[in-house]
């Protein structure tokens, strides 16, 4: 009887602890190991031998794929440059340079993926149609209300993520640094003034 | 009897390392809602379908791109192919695998012209379409694992006035499969061992190279 008191007790907890493990590695990421330049964090596509199983299993539990190496880089960012969570209820600056590739988009979503909705259609902004400065960098406004300029509204969103992407085959081998991708400013949050 | 429980709960611990190493392993290849799941689950086989970019069957996908899946599924030796003539866009091609996660990737200038053919089939069937098909040595061809996956066209559509050209280039891929011949006999049942020493005594990788992508 101690026995299988025993044995019920190694299953339990091996099934509880293993099976609670990875879902919390998951979740919190803690596994995470993509490289990370400023703001942005790299979203790897392929997968293959070499590529860090937690994240082949976070993919693969999203539906994500990614771009390959062949393609071009994506890169993803959740915060500003001062590393606080980009708020839904205020306005943000993604301004400076932008590494060159064949064509890059910057899109809008939340964390699950869906676009903000508005009449314009405005979801982003691409190497084609984003107004530079004079000298040549970039600057975006992200936000609930209209400012001048390149402005993208995000409408009803309940959380916002940018995504970077940069088309050309020879990216994914040299990455750019910080200095190379735009920062992430807070400009205003509500009515309030932010930084 | 508390260093039963002890011994008890160390175990309990390690089944519990045992299981998470294999649980993380594991995902890829069962998750039902993984983007070949998703994929196949609007799409069928020899069939272009065109996907959304909205997130809504692939969370990921450039809302700036217009996309078309040719799912396709390796086992038994079928071979896929994908031809048709793309835009002159900025356009790329993906082949993804359950087993593998994306197996290869091309983009525009491994096809100036636009005029892609693309076959995907197990180490074998494509092998044996490199020897016998010269039609095949002019396209690109990929080993994927076996079982299920698909090809993702993207074709870069941030003008809105060149999305109905790109629709119609989409519209006329296609997409086939092949069966495997019968007269080869029956297809690998599984993956040939990993070292294959020849008769001349020199070691060989029996999984060949991977194709290295194009530029």
């Amino acid at each position: 009887m101690f026995l299988v008191v025993r044995l019920l007790i190694i299953a339990v907890i091996g099934a509880t602890a293993g099976l609670g493990s990875v879902w919390l590695a998951l979740e919190s990421g803690v596994f995470d190991t993509a490289p990370r330049i400023g703001p942005w964090r790299l979203q790897a596509g392929g997968g293959g031998p070499s590529a860090n199983p937690y994240a082949v299993a976070e993919n693969a539990r999203a539906g994500r794929i990614g771009l390959g190496p062949a393609e071009g880089i994506a890169v993803v960012a959740a915060t500003d440059s001062a590393g606080n969570p980009l708020e839904p209820i205020c306005h943000y600056a993604v301004e400076g340079a932008i590494p060159a590739a064949e064509l890059w988009t910057l899109s809008v979503t939340d964390e699950a993926g869906n676009l903000p909705r508005n009449p314009a259609g405005r979801t982003g902004f691409t190497s084609r149609d984003a107004i530079r400065t004079a000298d040549g960098s970039l600057v975006v406004i992200v936000g609930r209300t209209a400012r001048p300029g390149n402005f993208v509204p995000t409408g009803t969103l309940g959380s916002v993520v940018l995504t970077l992407r940069l088309y050309g085959s020879g990216l994914a081998a040299r990455l750019p640094g910080p200095d190379r991708l735009p920062a992430i400013r807070r400009l205003e949050c509500g009515g309030g003034r932010g930084r | 009897m508390t260093g039963a429980l002890v011994r008890s709960l160390i175990a309990g611990l390690l089944i519990a390392g045992i299981v998470h190493v294999v649980a993380v392993l594991m995902i890829p290849k069962v998750a039902p809602n993984d983007a070949t799941g998703r994929v196949r689950s609007v799409a069928n086989l020899g069939n272009v379908t065109l996907i959304p970019s909205d997130g809504s069957v692939l969370t990921d996908l450039d809302p700036y791109f217009l996309h078309a899946v040719c799912p396709f599924d390796t086992a038994g030796g079928t071979t896929t192919t994908l031809t048709g003539t793309l835009p002159d866009e900025v356009w790329t091609l993906a082949v993804v695998s359950r087993a593998g996660g994306m197996v290869a990737g091309f983009e525009q200038d491994a096809a100036p012209d636009g005029v892609v053919s693309l076959t995907v089939g197990l180490a074998d069937a494509v092998e044996r379409l490199r020897l016998a098909s010269a039609a095949a040595a002019s396209g690109f061809t990929v080993e994927a694992p076996a079982g299920p996956g698909f090809i993702l066209v993207r074709v870069a559509a941030a003008d809105i006035e060149s999305r109905p050209a790109t629709l119609r280039a989409l519209g006329g891929l296609t997409c086939a499969a092949t069966e495997r011949p019968a007269s080869l006999g029956p297809a690998p049942l599984a993956p040939l061992p990993p070292i294959n020493l020849e008769p001349t005594g020199q070691l060989r990788p029996a999984l060949p190279l991977p194709v290295p992508a194009p530029r």
